[in-house]
């Protein structure tokens, strides 16, 4: 994907360590904006 | 402030900084000094990284904005968890496996010496003068609620730093960095406590949330789509991404803490501890400033929280205009905390029929007490001249030094302080960093051992803290300061992140088009700042996406004259 010399020592590989922990941060977000989005609207009323 | 809660103050400080030394046998070589031979484990770098974006003007500017606008100012930190995604897989390996001590070496790598050479001079200036406002910002507040000499209190907060980040290096700076973010949120999770406590005994916490709802202080999200207005949905999500990118990605006092980190997976966690823990903790430091707000809807506050100002109105020529406002700011209040009773009353179960008009009541009352608030402000700009006179930062250290109990004030004071120093230890260690080994060790002194970089590592490391506490001796009456340190930000870093983007998203770009690319860019975002009325996180975009264009069209200019005969 990118040249030698904009990773001058990729010597390792790419594999991701527990994928779920990025998955799980999108999760959350979401959750996290409808909550707040939620809370505005029950109390705001 | 009572002896107890000094006692407290001291302990802290005398903790933190032998704490700090502690660290100074690993950090006998300047890899050990700059990058802790990259040693440490995810979630003390990841602490690392939160509480050196924490700073203490985060802290007490976003109670004030929570207080004066309610939860709005979340919506900020909407761009962070995806940034922190993108730069896990992108910034965090191609740092990491270049073994660079600094992102702008990397650009030498990719590019040439002189991108690398004015990227450099950008961070060194921008986050050297970043440094006094992080510093100031907390010693100006404190000083004047506290009653304390200005020099007192910023060399209270940048000596100690300064000591324990030039001798323990960037571990001294990250085990710190774990205890002082445990204070924080320790001290914010009592405070909450205590004003949920401190309110009336018919107003429990669900009846002062509903109250926060009434008075508009719990919309956290507006979808409006209006690029002149800084807090909206679109403007988190988009100008913060991009503004989150440029600082956790390109500013080297973010990049230095993960390449502490024990390998790339190590230093990928670190950051999604951010993406995971960064909006609810905001949103709960912005609660805490509504909770003061409901609290103040039964105590009253005082007109202006800067009790400097308030004696200087008062020993003026206005002082009488001053009086009158005050006596109908005491009786408005006295309606307004009539009207939180009556509907408190009647939101009670069983009593639906309601106290009549109290909603409407505590609306208007709110308004008003709004509008004499502001009319004592314009009164204290027209005094002072200070045409940017906003009292919010001192909200909340006036309800900490006003209201809560002996010992509990000097761990809240601890907290802002801890916030002024995490903050500020990662800037003097990230600028010191810089200085050695993108300007000292490139272009001055190549050759020489590792004990003298490291001797030289130390002078810049204490230099860059004297530095930090002149700036911030000039830098006070800056309006709302948490504000003004996204603002400076945002004018270079959308074109740092262009840079990076060039050199890590692209094969094609050249030396040529990265540099004239970030000039251009800088330049693009001083054009729309000076002539739009756009909010300033999406400069953010304007300026990435603005190198990015000249940059690769300068690259393909390039390359095809390269290849013409």
């Amino acid at each position: 994907m990118v040249s030698d010399a904009t990773d001058p020592h990729g010597v390792d590989d790419d594999r991701v360590d527990h994928p779920w922990v990025f998955i799980g941060a999108v999760l959350v977000e979401i959750a996290v904006l409808v909550s707040l989005w939620a809370f505005g609207k029950y109390f705001g009323s | 402030m009572h002896p107890i809660d000094w006692l407290i103050v001291a302990g802290y400080l005398l903790w933190i900084v032998v704490d700090g030394l502690r660290r100074t046998k690993s950090s006998r070589e300047v890899d050990g000094y700059f990058l802790a031979n990259r040693s440490l484990p995810w979630w003390a770098v990841g602490l690392s990284v939160m509480a050196t974006q924490l700073s203490a003007v985060t802290l007490v500017g976003t109670t004030g904005q929570g207080y004066a606008d309610g939860l709005r100012f979340v919506q900020f930190y909407f761009g962070l968890p995806v940034a922190m995604i993108i730069l896990s897989f992108t910034a965090v390996p191609f740092f990491y496996r270049a073994r660079v001590y600094t992102a702008y070496e990397y650009l030498e790598r990719r590019f040439d010496a002189r991108t690398r050479a004015l990227t450099s001079i950008l961070f060194l200036l921008s986050r050297g003068l970043a440094t006094g406002v992080t510093i100031s910002a907390p010693a100006l507040v404190l000083s004047i609620v506290l009653g304390l000499n200005l020099t007192f209190t910023v060399l209270l907060i940048a000596i100690p730093t300064a000591i324990y980040t030039m001798f323990g290096g960037v571990q001294a700076v990250a085990w710190t960095d774990v205890k002082q973010m445990g204070l924080i949120v320790t001290a914010v999770v009592i405070a909450v406590g205590m004003l949920i406590a401190g309110l009336p005994h018919e107003v429990g916490f669900a009846q002062a949330l509903h109250l926060a709802g009434v008075t508009n202080r719990l919309q956290a999200i507006d979808f409006t789509f209006d690029p002149n207005q800084t807090y909206t949905f679109w403007s988190g999500m988009i100008g913060g991404l991009f503004l989150m990118l440029a600082y956790f990605g390109c500013d080297q006092s973010q990049v230095q803490r993960y390449l502490t980190a024990k390998s790339v997976a190590e230093g990928r966690h670190s950051l999604m501890m951010s993406a995971y823990v960064k909006i609810p903790l905001q949103a709960l430091i912005l609660l805490m400033g509504v909770l003061v707000f409901v609290f103040y809807l039964f105590n009253e506050p005082p007109m202006l929280f800067n009790p400097a100002q308030l004696s200087r109105v008062q020993a003026s020529p206005r002082a009488g205009e001053y009086a009158a406002l005050q006596r109908e700011f005491k009786a408005t209040f006295a309606a307004r905390q009539q009207a939180a009773y009556d509907e408190v009353a009647a939101d009670q179960p069983g009593n639906r029929v309601g106290i009549g008009g109290a909603r409407e009541r505590l609306l208007s009352t709110d308004s008003r007490l709004k509008a004499i608030r502001g009319q004592a402000a314009s009164l204290v700009r027209a005094v002072s001249g200070d045409a940017k006179y906003n009292d919010v930062n001192y909200v909340f250290p006036t309800f900490v030094t006003t209201h809560l109990p002996v010992g509990l004030v000097g761990l809240l004071i601890a907290a802002i302080i801890a916030a002024a120093m995490s903050a500020s230890s990662a800037e003097m260690n990230s600028l010191a960093t810089t200085t050695v080994i993108d300007v000292y060790r490139r272009h001055l002194v190549r050759d020489a051992s590792d004990a003298h970089y490291l001797l030289v590592s130390k002078f810049a490391t204490g230099f860059w803290g004297l530095f930090g506490a002149g700036v911030a001796l000039y830098a006070v009456s800056l309006g709302s300061l948490i504000e003004v340190v996204n603002r400076f930000g945002s004018f270079f870093y959308g074109s740092l992140l262009g840079v990076f983007v060039l050199a890590i998203g692209t094969r094609r770009a050249t030396g040529r088009g990265a540099f004239w690319g970030l000039i251009a860019g800088m330049g693009v975002v001083g054009l729309v700042a000076f002539s739009t009325s756009i909010s300033f996180l999406w400069y953010n975009v304007v300026g990435a996406v603005a190198v990015v264009v000249v940059g690769m069209a300068l690259s393909y200019t390039e390359r095809r004259g390269t290849h013409l005969p």
